[in-house]
Parts: C-alpha cells; structure tokens; sequence
C-alpha cells in the first residue's frame, strides 16, 4: 500500500516537474509545478511529515504559487519560441550535468538500498514541530522575521510607481 | 529560560542594527526625506553595534540560544569589518542619494538589515543561520542593486544578481540537506565532532556530495572563478555606491562562513578520519578555484576599459588571493585582508562613484585623463587607494598580501603563494594604467569641478588613515588578531 | 508491513534538483528560470525531510519550514524584479538583455 502510494507521488512529481522544463508557456509550467508541490506535499505524509505537508499546501501551492501565476497573468506574458537559449555555454553545460546527477543518483540507491524510512513514523506533528521552533530554533525564527521585513520593503521599494 | 540560552548580549550587535534599521524605516514613513537625519541616526547605530561587538571581545568561545551563535574572537573582527565597511558605504553613499532623488529612509534602512545578515552569518554556529543569514544579506542586496529603477542597466543587474543567486542558494540548500544526512545535525559543533571520527560509506558519500554543493554555493557569494560569472555585469549595472558595498562587507561575511564551515568545522586532523578524507579532497577544490580566480581575474581585468568592471575583476582575483589564507587555515591572516580589502576598495569605489555623476555617465578609464593635478583631491587618494590594491610596500595592501602569502607559505602551500606573487606582479599593470591615465594624459573636454561632500571628505580620511595605519603601524592589529587566534585555538581543544 | 528504502526518496529529489537545475540552464524566460529555482529547492526540502524521518529527529523538517520562508521572501523580491524589468522593455526574454549579457 504504501509502496504503491509513493510510486503514484514520485511518478507524478517527476512527470509534472518534465513538465516544467518541457512545457513552453510559463502558465503551464507554473501549473506543473503545482503538481509538483502537491505530490511532494503526499511524499512529505508518506514521510511522517503531517506538519509540512499541510504549510507544503497552503503557503508553497496556495500563496508562492499563486503569486507567480497572478505575476504571469498580469504581465500578460507569452509563450516562448521553440528554440533554446541561445547560450551554447549553458546548453552545453546542462548535458554533463545531468549526466553527473545521474550517476549520483545510482551511487545513491546502491548505498542506502538497505536503509528503510521507519514506517509509521510521526516525528512531524505540529506540536514537535512548534516545540522545538520556539525553544532550540527561536533565534533562526526570529531571524525570519528580519527576513521578511527586508522582502516587503525590497518589494515596495523596487514595484512602486513614480 | 537560562536552558533555552537566551543572551541578549550575545547578539548586541545584531539587535542595535536591527533596531536602527527599524527605526530609521519608521521615520522615513513619518516624515520622509530627512537624508542628514537618517543617515547619523544609521551611523550612529553601526558605531553602537560596534561597541556592543566590542564588548563582546573578551569573552570565551562560548555559544548562545542553544548553540545556533558563537561568541569568539572570530566573530567580533569580522563583525567589526562588516560594520566598518557599512559605515563608509553610508559616506559613499551620501551624494548619490541626492542625485538620483531615492528616499533615504529604505536605503538606509535595506544596508542596515543587510548588515545584520552579514553579522549573523560571522556570528552563525548551525548551517541553518548561516542559510537564513546568507538569505537575509543576498535578498536585501538583491534590492539595492536594483536601486536606480528608471536605468535599465541597473534593473538588469539585479535580475542576473537575482537569477544566479538564487540558483545557488538552491545548491547551498541542498549541500546543508546532504550534510545533515551525513551527520544527523546541522550544527556545525556537533558536525565537527561527528567528523573527527570515521563514517560509514554511505555516510561519506554524503558528505562529499554535501561539501562539494556547498563549495559550489560559496564560489557563487565570494566570486570565485569558475562561479565568478555574475560579478562583472552585476557590479557594473548596480548603482557604483552599491557596488562598492557589494565588493567589501558581503565578501568579508561570506569568506567568514567559509573559513567556519571549511576551515574550522572540516579541519584534516591527521588521524583515520572523516574529517581527513574530505580535506584532501576540498583543499585540491579550493587549490583549483583560488589559482584560477588569480590568473582569471587579473588578466582579464588588464582589457577593461571600464573602470568599474576593472574592480569587479580585480574583486574576482583578490578572492583568489583570500582562498590561499582559507586554505592555510590562518583565519587571522584572512581577517586582516578582508579589512585593509574593505577599506582600500570602498576608497576607490568612493572616488568612481563620486567622479561618475548621476546616471552613472562616467565610468571609462580613458574618462579619468586630466584628472591628475586638476582634480588633486580626488586623484591623489584614488592613485593611493589603486597603488594599495596593487599591494606596493608602505601601504596596507602590501601588509595583508605579505601576512597571507607567508603564512600560506609555512602551511605548505609554496606554489600558491608563487602564483599569487606572479599574478600581483600583473595586477600593477592595470591598476597604475589608469594612474598614468589620470596623471599623464591630457583630457579631451574640459575637466569639470567636482564638489566634494562633508560626508565623502569623512570617507577618505577614514579611508586614508585606514591604509596608511594598516600599512606603517600594522603590529598592534596583528597582536590583537594573534591573540584573538589563540585562544580560539585553545576553545576548540 | 512494506516499507520503502530511503534511497527511493532520495532518488526523487535528486532528479527534480537535476530537472529544476536543466531549466535553469536552457530556459530563456526569467520566470521559468524562477520556476526552475523553485523546483530546485524542492528537491533540497525533500532530502531533509527525508533525513528527517530516518533519523527520527526533527531539525531536517524545521529546516524546510525555513526555506519555505526563504522562498516567499525570494519570490516576492524576485517577481518585483521581474515586474520592473517587464516595465522597462516588455519581455522577459534573457537574451534579450540589452546591456549586459546574460
């Protein structure tokens, strides 16, 4: 059952991510990585992660995602042209690239094919979670407040009209 | 609350800043446009933040709000470079707040709370501050470098800023998720004790995997070649007293966290370790990435004819430069470069900007013919600030060069420190071409006067005093430094 | 009771990191550059999250909820960018950068 659940979540997030790279209006590919958010969001619970996989949904899908795709609708944005970068330095790189991740990715699976995720695991519950954000992270919490001040400033100063 | 380790003063520094930047936001949305009240009252809380760092220069290695900062030597030298290079960027600043009309409040604001990201990042004992502060200096530079809205030059830097740091962000983010795999914490005490002892296979692979994307990460922030490729379009788009900060306290912030992830938190420890393994492999990385960015850096810098992509590529060498201290493991050394870096580069950055009008109109080299006896209050310090990047005796430059190379030296990294001789011999080059442009050539218009600022005549003397100090009486620094140096060495025993 | 190895998580992330970095490398458009980012980070949040649940241990999730803060801050900061530079020559094509290369 389980197994079959994270290969449904996996397949989906993999395809849908193809689709972001493949896809060649921004709407689409923003679209996709909806999707992708969505089945990492039903990774995270496989996990044990109840805590992420719900802010997975309503902050990553529900507010950054939203926001790309108010940005793309309100500039009106168009489809690109078939071709690709025109950067044949980066085109270039992206082949061996990959081929690296990929071999990694093999090495991977080989070493820790015997390590398995504790089933049933729920280190993730809301209440660890918030536990340990204002005990041993308070300081990095605070920090993020610091962090988002400077994005909402940043955002005014730089969006403003005049 | 003693278990949680709450202590205020602990990050003094970081709380004044904050505070200051706060307030000097709050007043801007009050009553806006009061540039000279702004500006004090941001001074004045960096000279504040630097008492509260000083006082923290007594204590021990001891770490607060469970175990995420660390109080040392280290961190207060750093911290009082960064504020030192903040400082004078406000100076460097001044005029072109004015010209180019942008409330002074954000701005002020925006450098403050990028201060305070640079500080935490020093002052980070866990890789999730040192991403979380990372994050906090590279969005508020982000938005500086944007700061001339109507320029499209200005707008397109911070996009190219934007794009590669966030993609490299993306590689640091996924490093620190390796190392934690690696070492079940993210704390960088507690990983250095994991490491000093041996792991098992897979574990390894993580941890190399996890360094090396953390290497990738940190090449980006400190412009090293071959992650070096934003740098001198971004730092000629940004507005030059942007530029200016962007070269000096983020680079001294970033090569701090380098020095404390690599060199302190990954020693090779001479033992069957696992800490030794990945050693032989960073310091080969590191080796690569330092020669390139001294070969790469100067003499491409030799071709420019613009003056601030001339000091972007410098900016690339002079990483290579520090990479050769990151690699000695003598973060003394380090510290002491990135001080007379910060002060000799905002000089000269302070002269471009001021020289280069609104709009950024005059930036070629050849522009600066004439300047010479005409203009000697401008040309004077900038031939100084120029012969102290070249790093001639009698100024700091040749001073933090000779510290670095030397200690280089007796680490065991002879070929370096050739290089880096080689390479410093090529950079007098360019930086005294454009001296002999300013002294030796004759204008093609009429020179214009440049008025000069209260606040950019505060810069140069800080500055010139800065180097001449730095480079005549260095001792008392070195022992300050060397101290500071041992007992931290003491701590980590 | 089957149970699923942690590699297989592993593996998941590491190709939507590869995917997300290919779309940085050959898109031209600075938006999906963005996306690309995003994707990227993904992937980074699913291997601590993973870590996190092997070890039963909670840093590798608190962690991710941080860089879901980091990635609002980003995205606003970047999308204001991206929001400016439309305004000035309207496309978002990179290699269209008139000044500097891209």
């Amino acid at each position: 059952m389980e197994r079959a659940l994270f290969v449904i979540f996996a397949l989906t997030a993999i395809v849908a991510a193809l689709n972001v790279l493949l896809r060649r209006h921004p709407l689409h590919s923003a679209l996709a990585l909806l999707v992708v958010l969505g089945a990492l969001a039903g990774l995270y619970i496989l996990l044990g992660a109840y805590f992420l996989a719900m802010i997975q949904v309503v902050i990553y899908a529900g507010a950054i995602l939203v926001l790309f795709l108010f940005v793309i609708m309100l500039l009106n944005i168009r489809a690109e042209e078939a071709r690709l970068a025109r950067r044949p330095f980066l085109r270039w790189l992206a082949l061996p690239f990959a081929l690296l991740l990929g071999a990694e990715i093999f090495y991977l699976v080989r070493t820790f094919e015997e390590n398995p995720v504790p089933s049933g695991t729920s280190v993730g519950v809301t209440e660890a979670i918030g536990r340990e954000l204002f005990t041993t992270y308070l300081l990095p919490f605070e920090v993020t407040s610091i962090l988002i001040l400077i994005a909402i400033l940043g955002a005014v100063v730089l969006a403003r009209r005049g | 609350m003693e278990s949680l380790g709450i202590n205020y003063r602990a990050i003094g520094p970081e709380l004044v800043l904050t505070v200051t930047g706060v307030l000097v936001m709050l007043l801007e949305a009050f009553s806006p446009g009061k540039k000279v009240r702004d500006g004090i009252l941001a001074a004045a809380g960096i000279v504040l933040a630097g008492v509260a760092a000083l006082a923290l220069w007594e204590e021990g290695p001891v770490t607060a709000f469970s175990r995420m900062v660390i109080v040392d030597g280290f961190r207060v030298f750093f911290t009082l470079v960064i504020l030192l290079g903040t400082l004078l960027t406000i100076f460097v600043s001044w005029g072109f707040l004015d010209e180019e009309r942008i409330p002074p409040g954000e701005y002020f604001a925006l450098l403050l709370f990028g201060a305070v990201g640079m500080t935490l990042l020093v002052a980070g004992n866990d890789l999730m501050i040192l991403f979380l502060a990372l994050e906090t200096i590279t969005i508020a530079t982000y938005v500086l470098a944007g700061y001339r809205r109507e320029d499209l030059r200005s707008t397109e830097s911070a996009l190219k800023y934007f794009l590669l740091g966030a993609f490299s962000s993306a590689f640091l983010l996924y490093g620190i998720a390796l190392l934690y795999g690696a070492t079940r914490t993210t704390n960088l005490a507690e990983m250095a004790r994991v490491v000093s002892g041996p792991l098992g296979q897979a574990e390894i692979v993580l941890l190399m995997a996890g360094a090396a994307m953390l290497l990738i990460g940190f090449g980006f922030k400190v412009t090293t070649v071959p992650f070096h490729v934003w740098t001198p379009d971004v730092y000629e788009g940004a507005p030059t007293p942007v530029t200016a900060f962007l070269s000096t306290a983020p680079k001294a912030a970033g090569f701090a966290a380098f020095l404390r992830v690599f060199s302190l938190t990954f020693p090779p420890l001479g033992i069957e370790s696992a800490a030794d393994q990945l050693a032989s492999h960073w310091v080969a990385a590191v080796t690569a990435m330092s020669i390139l960015s001294m070969t790469f850096g100067n003499f491409i810098a030799i071709a420019q004819t613009n003056i601030k992509r001339m000091l972007a590529y410098s900016s690339i060498a002079h990483a290579g430069y520090v990479l050769i201290g990151v690699l000695a493991r003598d973060w003394a050394a380090v510290a002491f470069y990135m001080l007379v870096y910060t002060i000799m580069n905002l000089g000269c950055f302070a002269i471009v900007a001021l020289w280069a009008r609104r709009g950024d109109e005059r930036v070629l080299i050849a522009e600066y013919a004439g300047l010479g006896f005409r203009q000697p209050l401008l040309s004077f310090p900038l031939a100084i600030f120029l012969v102290s990047l070249a790093g001639f005796p009698g100024t700091a430059g040749f001073v933090a060069k000779f510290w670095l190379f030397k200690s280089a030296w007796g680490a065991g990294f002879p070929e370096l420190v050739i290089i880096g001789v080689l390479m410093t011999v090529v950079s007098v080059y360019y930086y005294l071409y454009v001296v002999i442009v300013m002294f030796f050539r004759e204008p093609k218009e009429e020179v214009p006067r440049v008025p000069l600022s209260r606040a950019f005549v505060a810069a140069m003397v800080v500055a010139l005093v800065g180097v001449f100090y730095l480079g005549l009486l260095p001792t008392r620094v070195f022992a300050v430094l060397n101290t500071a140096q041992n007992l931290l060495a003491i701590g980590q025993r | 009771m089957t149970t699923i190895p942690i590699s297989w998580y592993l593996a998941v992330a590491a190709v939507l990191f590869t995917i997300g970095a290919v779309t940085v490398f050959v898109k031209r458009n600075a938006l999906v550059m963005l996306l690309g980012i995003e994707l990227m980070l993904n992937a980074a949040n699913l291997t601590a999250v993973t870590f996190s649940s092997y070890f039963r241990e909670l840093a590798g999730q608190i962690l991710v909820f941080f860089v879901m803060v980091v990635a609002a801050a980003e995205a606003a900061v970047g999308l204001a960018i991206i929001v400016l530079l439309f305004r000035h020559r309207e496309t978002l094509n990179v290699d269209e950068a008139q000044l500097l290369k891209l």
